[in-house]
């Protein structure tokens, strides 16, 4: 009689373990990867940022918001990196955003509606350029587009 | 002179505790990555929006370059580099596509810009200096 109730147990226990394990594989295979993840990383985040700082400096409707910014080499520093920062935690990545909030960073600008969509224009054309997939590329600029209402006519 | 010997140790414990900071604190993900710089140029001449992303892809393939964008009316390139590998004058040939195109760096301002990254950018670049692993 004890000898079965070990038995059973032991039968118990391994069901158990069998039951934790599967539940355990299911829920890896159905845990979505990050955003960040599907970017590629900090590798594309900053191609991604490099390319579209040259796009907003070539862009004559903006350019002249960061001219001074990106032609002097420290607040160049700041800016590339409070974006990757920003875009990196954003998106669910291992960085924390140091920099001002929307609001406190753009209070005084008087940016425009316009300023704003040539902007996010410019984003879009720097994922396209790096060849993000249309899903995380759509993400992205989801993620982002809510700061509308902290940067334009402030 | 002993108010002297007072302010000079202070000065010192201040600049050690600055030293100490800018080569101890923990970099960030994008402050390891290496420093770039932006320059600006203006293109004179006809050119078709094969010819610019064509132009684009190969400033952007250069050793040293990190990105390259010409506007859609030909007028302005812009390229961010890594100035121990490439510089201005060698970017400029490489734009102007042996003689192809006319090319002038454009002179940025230097006032104004983003104002948020106005007084941190002071300190930043203090601190660089001072940061013996850049």
């Amino acid at each position: 009689m004890k000898t079965n109730k070990i038995l059973f147990a032991c039968l118990m226990a391994i069901a158990i373990a069998f039951a934790t394990s599967c539940n355990d594989d299911n829920n890896v295979s159905t845990i979505e990867p990050t955003l960040y993840t599907r970017l590629g990383g900090i590798d594309v985040i900053s191609k991604v940022t490099d390319k579209f700082l040259t796009n907003v400096v070539a862009d004559d409707m903006i350019n002249s918001r960061f001219e001074a910014t990106v032609g002097n080499h420290y607040r160049l520093q700041v800016l590339r990196n409070n974006l990757i920062d920003q875009i990196c935690a954003g998106t669910g990545g291992p960085c924390q955003y140091k920099g001002q909030t929307m609001l406190e960073a753009h209070t005084g600008m008087k940016i425009s509606a316009a300023e704003f969509s040539a902007l996010m224009g410019d984003l879009a054309a720097a994922l396209d350029f790096c060849e993000v997939a249309e899903r995380e590329k759509n993400d992205l600029l989801t993620i982002l587009t809510p700061m509308e209402s902290d940067i334009v006519d402030k | 002179m002993k108010k002297i010997k007072i302010l000079s140790l202070s000065l010192g414990v201040v600049f050690a505790g600055l030293f100490a900071y800018a080569n101890l604190r923990q970099l960030s993900i994008a402050e390891k990555l290496k420093t770039v710089d932006l320059a600006s140029y203006r293109l004179k001449g006809m050119m078709t929006p094969a010819e610019r992303s064509a132009l684009e892809q190969k400033i952007s393939a250069l050793p040293g370059v990190t990105a390259c964008s010409v506007n859609k009316e030909g007028r302005v390139a812009s390229v961010l580099f890594h100035r121990k590998e490439i510089n201005e004058t060698q970017l400029a040939s490489h734009l102007s596509n042996k003689g192809q195109w006319q090319v002038a760096q454009k002179t940025l301002q230097t006032s104004g810009g983003c104002p948020v990254h106005g007084m941190t950018a002071s300190f930043y670049a203090f601190i660089s200096v001072l940061d013996l692993r850049n």
